[in-house]
């Protein structure tokens, strides 16, 4: 439950933050991707993957909304832990994609000729554009239509708040002599 | 124009494009991954070195040093002292040696790519143990020669059986050669439709439902090759199972594109030079192609006869003709495929038997001949044929040999000086008979100045 309202916190703290949409939408996409690719499966036995590492890289370098790209990646990579068996038959289903990338030194070593982080990489390939395109979505109606009434909210609950404290305003109206 | 302090809005900066301190970041972990990495790839390297060696049951004396250089691609080691596991002698020890990788070409081509193997101060033996087992056989009864002592190769003091030995050495040979011939179809024969190489995978057992496929090997090349493109080697001695004059005593040793399978268009060329302990010095010269064909030529171009009546090498039947002189032998071959054409020639000069009394008639028979030729050259051609891992002599070359030896000047001379000493015999004959002869024999003396 904790880690759902820390989840839920982050997702709005990213939304109402000064980032523009489109680095909150590219930090999600490449989150996602990131999250289910393999970028250093050592409990595997297996060399860092430049395909997962190279991208790790690319969200350092360009000026992406960080918070997105950690929480979407944290999230992807859950996601690939639950979706293991799935991915494995999605990736026999690819074999011939498998058995092709194998031949290509840069996707072998990136571990597309193994079923199952093929099928991971599939899933992130699917869900990367479908997050970050929901994010950006939700960021524009949210930035529209939420965040300007929260922040009038905001500003009527501190003018409610002064207003509460006649004594207050009359010691501050005298001080200014209005 | 003024501005109301209280309203104004300071308009959000456009975010830029590149986050330049995740450049930077970038850059001081990969400077950071580049400092750290000589100092795991070191220990990395020498593990695989070390287990690399035991799987073939070798061992590194621990005083060897070996440094590698990550970003030079070498490794070069120091020292070198090679033993067979858990024995106390060096069956190898070298001073340096130096292996630079090209890495491009190995990532490309998918082997394992030496751009130059240098080796210096080599020194190896295969001398036998107090056992009577030469380094490397197997302590199994039964398995080696030292366990057959009445046979050629056993105890120490028995002759050498060199055939034996390179049949060995070419039985592995033997067998890949057969294996690569079957593949390959009859003359004549139409090529065999090509089957694709099997792309094989293997299971991954931390994720046992999933499959991990590797590269599809080259047609010609089912697993990774080593090459060495430049090799290097100098030594200053290799000693042999027994001690014999055939010892090494320096050798030198220089090829270029050294491996066992080749490319199209490869040439592999190995030469090299050694100084035997008591037999002279030997050169070899070794050039073989990708499209199976080669040469090869060996000269050995002054070894003693003497050398030759060691007990190790011919044994004590040799040692009955009381050889002496000097052979200057070429071994000069080329191959087609596994078919080969080879000439061994042989130049002994300075030749004389001196066979002890226990020697049989023929024996001394052929003494008389060979003395009566005064030491002077003669050429013995053999041919040879037959396979690559079975040669045979198809010309004994003898009839060759005797028509050198008949046509020489040497027995011209020697039938010249017969002829002479026979007639002078005559004449000192009939001088003594004869005060007429001999008065005419002293005016020609006079008249000769002799």
């Amino acid at each position: 439950m904790y880690l759902l309202y820390k989840l839920l916190r982050n997702l709005v703290r990213a939304m109402v933050s000064q980032a523009a949409p489109w680095q909150i939408g590219l930090g999600v996409f490449l989150g996602t991707l990131v999250g289910f690719l393999p970028v250093w499966p050592v409990t595997h036995g297996y060399a860092p993957s430049p395909l997962g590492v190279g991208l790790l890289f690319v969200a350092l370098v360009i000026n992406l909304h960080l918070a997105s790209f950690f929480l979407f990646l944290g999230i992807g990579a859950l996601l690939a832990k639950a979706l293991m068996g799935p991915a494995t038959v999605i990736g026999g289903w690819c074999e011939p994609l498998a058995r092709a990338s194998a031949d290509i030194p840069l996707l072998h070593f990136s571990l597309w000729g193994h079923t199952g982080y093929l099928g991971l990489t599939l899933f992130g390939l699917v869900a990367a554009p479908i997050f970050a395109g929901l994010m950006l979505t939700l960021v524009l109606w949210f930035r529209r239509t939420w965040l300007p009434k929260i922040l009038e909210h905001r500003r009527l609950n501190t003018v409610g708040a002064l207003a509460n404290r006649p004594i207050l305003v009359r010691a501050l109206c005298w001080f200014f002599g209005v | 124009m003024s501005t109301d302090p209280v309203n104004a809005e300071v308009p959000a900066k456009k975010p830029g494009l590149i986050r330049w301190w995740g450049f930077i970041l970038i850059l001081v972990v990969i400077m950071a991954t580049f400092v750290a990495l000589p100092l795991f790839a070191n220990h990395w390297v020498r593990t695989r070195i070390i287990s690399a060696l035991a799987g073939q049951g070798w061992e590194l004396a621990p005083e060897t040093t070996l440094t590698v250089s990550v970003f030079g691609a070498t490794v070069a080691a120091d020292n070198v002292k090679l033993r067979q596991m858990g024995q106390a002698n060096d069956m190898f020890t070298m001073t340096r040696v130096n292996a630079e990788l090209a890495v491009l070409d190995s990532l490309r081509f998918g082997d394992v790519i030496i751009h130059e193997l240098a080796a210096e101060g080599m020194q190896g033996t295969l001398r036998r143990g107090p056992d009577g087992r030469i380094p490397g056989e197997s302590t199994e009864p039964g398995t080696s020669g030292a366990d057959k002592p009445n046979e050629p190769g056993g105890l120490p003091g028995s002759q050498l059986d060199w055939k034996k030995y390179y049949e060995q050495g070419m039985e592995r040979f033997k067998k890949w050669a057969e294996e690569r011939q079957a593949s390959k179809p009859e003359p004549g024969q139409p090529e065999p439709p090509t089957t694709p190489p099997v792309q094989e995978s293997e299971p991954d057992m931390e994720w046992p439902a999933a499959t991990r496929y590797k590269p599809t090997p080259h047609p010609d090349r089912r697993i990774p090759r080593v090459v060495i493109r430049t090799l290097k080697v100098s030594g200053t001695g290799f000693s042999l199972p027994d001690a014999t004059p055939f010892d090494v005593s320096a050798f030198a040793l220089d090829g270029s594109n050294v491996c066992s399978r080749q490319d199209v268009g490869e040439v592999m060329t190995l030469k090299g030079n050694a100084t035997t302990a008591g037999a002279g010095a030997a050169t070899f010269d070794l050039v073989r192609k990708a499209d199976d064909t080669g040469s090869l030529e060996l000269r050995v171009p002054a070894v003693p006869l003497e050398t030759l009546t060691h007990p190790a090498l011919g044994g004590g039947g040799f040692a009955a003709y009381g050889a002496s002189g000097t052979a200057a032998v070429t071994y000069a071959s080329t191959w087609t495929g596994w078919d080969l054409n080879a000439g061994l020639t042989s130049t002994i000069s300075g030749l004389k038997l001196a066979p002890t009394p226990a020697a049989g008639g023929d024996v001394q028979k052929a003494a008389q001949v060979i003395n009566a030729l005064k030491g002077r050259p003669v050429e013995w051609p053999v041919k040879l044929g037959g396979k690559l891992f079975a040669p045979a002599i198809t010309d004994t070359g003898l009839d060759e040999l005797m028509k050198n030896a008949l046509s020489a000047d040497a027995v011209k001379d020697a039938a010249k000086d017969a002829a002479m000493q026979k007639a002078s015999e005559e004449l000192n004959k009939q001088a003594e008979k004869n005060p007429q002869v001999k008065d005419g024999m002293n005016k020609l003396k006079g008249l000769l100045g002799k």
